[in-house]
């Protein structure tokens, strides 16, 4: 397992799309501070000017690749061949986007306080209170901690895409659809399911607001589940879809 | 020493191994021929715990399956197409594997890499790829050794050098098993061969058993054709004339020198007529084809 993680370490650390992401993650959220209006700047500060989001994108694109590679360059047999267990390679390989969706996250937090002393320096101050009585900076840190969970089911679902069609384009494709278009097609679900809302609330792409719901508790109008309701719902289908992507990551050979 | 014994590959329940057996011994360079979809790369992968099988597959006495690859730790192999990875040198692509830096080195200068290793592999040649896969095979002094059409792509000089560096591996005590569809080439490298066609061994044995074994004719030259001809015909001795020299059975060989003796004919050559590893191939798959058991 070891030698494994410290492989993947040596082929993504010299990938240029490791820097690239952090890069783009910078540069995407400096459009939001840009492009969004002052009216929200306090919610936009705690969200990290919307860095949950440009995460899941930058880690599905991550994701998809860290596989990809394997299946595109014929190294996947290597690997097996040279690995004790398939499960080793893919716990390596699961521990790295983990890692990466780690330092996302600490550059995150680094580049809201550069925005924020940039270009608000003398408003909304890290210790003013927001919402329920808890200060600006207390808030932020919650919510990026929470989003560091919750980007696991984005990742699971990834890996599941690449597992299953084997070509990145694919499954970023797909991923970021669901990034960006998930939440819509949950909502549109359950308000026209009728009596089927205690069913469809279940549905895996309404786990994708939990953050939002975190934030703001209005979330649930929506969702139609609590918070523990939520969380225990994101565990659960991380869970289905790493277990369901290594089962297909053990047949890629057979 | 690796024994693969009554292995049977399945897809979708279809049988594509058929109780396949063989063994290649320490040092041995084994070739690994048959037709296109014979089974060659699906035993491969299935020695390199890749495929569910039934039987057995033994590395120096340690089991192989599809769960277990510990035996796997001293195989090196190279499968279909070179695995590299094109963002990573040819250096980062060896050191991925191998910590030795001695090992990568050595690796390097025998297969004559220098000049662009440390360049990104996404831009080398077919053939510095194919060089790059095989290094990469032959990495951490392995004691067995899986080549699927090594010579894909390479040049006369990278050729000869494989074919070296192949023998050099073997007498220090690697074992191969080789597959390619150049016969000719391979022929220059292996020690045995195991024929497979439709997932059955037609054939296992060395290859100078097997090329001596197809050696039914004998080519005859003497100071008069016409006469010998005649006077083999009266023996009952068939012979065809090629205008040149008489093409003899082998069974009937013996007699043939007492005979022409006897009628003052001069005998300028008897010799065997060398059939080469490609006809010797083709012979066996047709034989089996109008024969097939």
């Amino acid at each position: 397992m070891m030698r494994n993680l410290a492989q993947e370490w040596f082929k993504v650390k010299h990938q240029k799309s490791f820097y690239y992401g952090i890069l783009m993650l910078f540069g995407l959220m400096l459009f939001t501070v840009l492009m969004d209006s002052d009216d929200q700047v306090s919610f936009l500060i705690v969200q990290g000017f919307g860095a949950s989001q440009w995460i899941a994108l930058i880690l599905v694109v991550f994701s998809a690749n860290l596989f990809a590679m394997e299946y595109q360059n014929n190294t996947l047999l290597t690997l097996f061949y040279k690995s004790p267990t398939k499960r080793a390679i893919y716990w390596a390989k699961l521990m790295i986007i983990l890692g990466y969706s780690g330092i996302l996250h600490v550059s995150s937090i680094s580049f809201t306080i550069l925005l924020k002393l940039f270009f608000y320096p003398n408003q909304y101050h890290w210790f003013s209170t927001v919402t329920g009585n808890q200060s600006l900076l207390k808030t932020f840190l919650k919510l990026t901690t929470i989003n560091l969970m919750a980007s696991l089911l984005m990742i699971s679902i990834t890996i599941c895409l690449i597992c299953l069609f084997k070509v990145n384009v694919v499954a970023i494709s797909i991923g970021v659809g669901i990034v960006f278009l998930g939440q819509t097609i949950s909502g549109g679900l359950i308000q026209s399911a009728g009596d089927l809302v205690s069913l469809l609330k279940w549905n895996p792409f309404n786990m994708l607001n939990l953050l939002g719901q975190l934030a703001d508790p209005s979330f649930r109008a929506i969702t139609k589940l609590n918070n523990p309701q939520i969380m225990i719902g994101t565990a659960g289908y991380t869970l289905l879809f790493l277990g369901l992507g290594y089962r297909l990551f053990k047949r890629s050979h057979n | 020493m690796i024994t693969v014994k009554n292995i049977v590959v399945s897809f979708s329940k279809r049988q594509v191994i058929k109780k396949v057996s063989f063994q290649v011994k320490e040092g041995a360079v084994v070739g690994l021929i048959g037709p296109n979809g014979a089974g060659k790369t699906t035993i491969m992968k299935t020695i390199l715990g890749l495929l569910k099988f039934e039987g057995a597959i033994q590395i120096n006495g340690s089991a192989v399956t599809v769960n277990n690859h510990q035996a796997l730790t001293k195989v090196g192999a190279l499968i279909e197409r070179p695995a590299i990875y094109p963002f990573l040198t040819g250096r980062q692509n060896l050191t991925l594997y191998c910590k030795n830096q001695q090992d990568v080195l050595d690796l390097v200068t025998s297969l004559e890499m220098t000049a662009y290793v440390d360049d990104k592999s996404k831009q080398y040649s077919l053939g510095m790829k194919q060089k790059l896969g095989i290094a990469i095979a032959l990495l951490n002094q392995p004691e067995f050794v899986i080549l699927d059409e090594p010579m894909n792509g390479l040049d006369i000089e990278a050729t000869i050098l494989v074919r070296q560096i192949i023998k050099k591996y073997a007498d220090g005590g690697t074992s191969f098993l080789i597959s390619s569809h150049i016969l000719s080439e391979l022929e220059k490298v292996i020690t045995d061969v195991v024929l497979i066609n439709n997932g059955e061994i037609l054939v296992e044995k060395p290859i100078t058993e097997l090329i001596q074994n197809e050696h039914h004719q004998y080519k005859l030259v003497t100071n008069n054709l016409a006469k010998t001809v005649a006077l083999l015909d009266a023996n009952g001795i068939k012979s065809e004339n090629n205008e040149t020299y008489l093409t003899i059975d082998a069974s009937r060989i013996l007699e043939i020198q007492p005979i022409i003796y006897a009628h003052g004919i001069q005998l300028l050559e008897l010799s065997p007529i060398t059939i080469d590893f490609e006809e010797v191939v083709v012979n066996v798959l047709k034989e089996r084809e109008v024969n097939p058991k």
